[in-house]
């Protein structure tokens, strides 16, 4: 149980061709379009210091890729990486995924190391850290003259899917810990107190942009929150519980499905209710644990059978 | 000599250790114990709560609110993150605890926080005449309190700072 099994070619290429665009929707507004003037500059253009460094920010300086002409190039690198990561026969896999892993990194530490930490990036940064791991293992236990730990019958790809999904359940049962580790089973019983968060959220959005539709929305809310104590904790206990059993994702592909779906509604939720997005969280559930070609192509298998 | 069986606990931990989704134990306390080091996270959005909450914005000096976003490129959450890490910083140069912080405190903290943000943005976007009040003019922080107490929802708000 909750152990590695056999993935079909299909899916594997799916994955790496899916996670590929999805890496990339990542990094396009932090660094400087391929070629051309963009509309508008940047999110790094807005960052030449590390205030806090964080991660490996705390041992390279990564200013630098606030320049127009270094994020250009580190766009390019990526984008060629991602292509690579996309294409390659799986045994070539290591080198794409190192390099995007790289620019990956050092991107969103710059990012968070202003001060401000933003969680909407880690999840695909870990996924590519994961990956990068099993892809280098059978070369790191050659080196060390040590049999690579790859179960029987199955094939590096296996282990890759594997940890990707350990790396994305890993985020969402360290956000469950995390609340028991503050606030215990009071949690549960205090909140209903997420209706100020709502008001704040729906506030703050309003002065990012100056956005009419956020201006007093989240006092509706709030206000419906506050008339439903009782209903709120239920919802929110069964938030915290996803959370908490979202390894069971690695039990197997229909376990796999009903956690990804079920993270994938708890983000919609979350999005429509505080206005807080997570898009990078619903693609990595959708690409790594919904699996949907699987599922496709099975139903079609089905079908053509009768 | 009879051979010497591990006690069943040994060899339950010994299994564990041996499988592969042990891996996932180790990783939680490993973030756990790291917190914030990019790209690992103690992810602790929303772990605990409160009756109150607060979050700043922005306003021209003729009490136009601003779209930080716009302007700066910084979500409004991200400066109040900002704000409470050079506040952080602060409490440490000043030797002084959160309660003992004065308006003056706040003033000094939320100006470094305005001046960062006026410093950082690219010459492309100082230069748009749109925000020309931002980058030649004064800019506002200002503190907006939430309060849930009683079944009523307050907001209170007051100005930190200005540059």
């Amino acid at each position: 149980m909750l152990r590695p099994y056999k993935h079909h070619g299909y899916e594997i290429a799916a994955m790496r061709a899916l996670f590929a665009v999805a890496i990339y929707l990542s990094v396009k507004h932090m660094l400087p379009p391929l070629w051309g003037e963009a509309p508008k500059p940047h999110t790094l253009a807005f960052y030449p210091e590390a205030p806090e460094p964080v991660g490996i920010a705390k041992l390279i300086p990564l200013g630098w890729l606030s320049d127009p002409a270094a994020g250009r190039v580190a766009m390019w690198v990526m984008v060629a990486g991602l292509v690579a990561y996309a294409a390659v026969p799986l045994r070539l896999l290591k080198y794409p995924a190192l390099v995007v892993l790289l620019v990956h990194n050092a991107v969103f530490t710059l990012n968070n190391s202003q001060g401000s930490t933003h969680h909407g990036y880690q999840i695909i940064t870990l996924t590519l850290l994961a990956q990068v791991a099993v892809l280098w293992m059978p070369a790191v236990c050659k080196w060390l003259k040590r049999r690579p730990p790859i179960p029987e019958g199955l094939g590096v790809g296996d282990l890759w899917v594997y940890y990707s999904q350990l790396a994305i359940a890993g985020a969402y049962v360290i956000a469950g810990v995390s609340k028991l580790l503050r606030s215990g089973v009071g949690w549960i019983i205090e909140s209903p107190l997420i209706a100020v968060q709502v008001v704040k959220t729906h506030s703050q959005n309003y002065y990012n942009y100056l956005q009419e539709e956020f201006a007093g929305m989240g006092m509706q809310y709030a206000e419906w929150i506050a008339a439903h104590p009782w209903l709120t904790r239920l919802m929110l206990t069964g938030g915290l519980l996803l959370e908490l059993l979202a390894f069971l994702a690695l039990i197997g592909r229909g376990w796999a499905l009903a956690i990804g779906a079920a993270m994938i509604g708890l983000h919609v939720s979350i999005s429509m209710v505080m206005h807080l997005h997570f898009p990078q969280n619903e693609q990595i559930c959708l690409i790594f644990l919904v699996n949907l070609p699987f599922w496709a192509v099975l139903a079609g298998r089905k079908l053509r059978a009768g | 000599m009879p051979e010497s069986t591990p006690p069943p606990e040994r060899t339950r931990l010994r299994a564990f250790l041996r499988h592969p989704a042990s891996l996932l134990a180790w990783f939680t306390l490993f973030s756990v114990i790291v917190k914030e080091q990019y790209p690992f996270s103690h992810f602790p959005m929303y772990s605990g709560f409160e009756d109150k909450t607060w979050y700043l914005y922005f306003e021209t000096a003729d009490g136009e609110p601003l779209q930080a976003k716009r302007v700066f490129k910084n979500t409004v959450a991200r400066c109040k993150k900002r704000y409470g890490s050079l506040t952080k910083n602060y409490m440490e140069e000043h030797d002084k605890r959160h309660e003992e912080l004065t308006p003056a405190d706040h003033e000094a903290i939320g100006g470094q926080l305005i001046e960062e943000l006026k410093r950082k943005a690219p010459a492309k976007v100082k230069k748009k005449p749109e925000f020309a009040a931002v980058f030649d003019g004064e800019v506002t922080l200002v503190r907006v309190e939430i309060r849930y107490q009683d079944g009523e929802f307050t907001t209170a708000e007051r100005h930190i700072a200005t540059r």
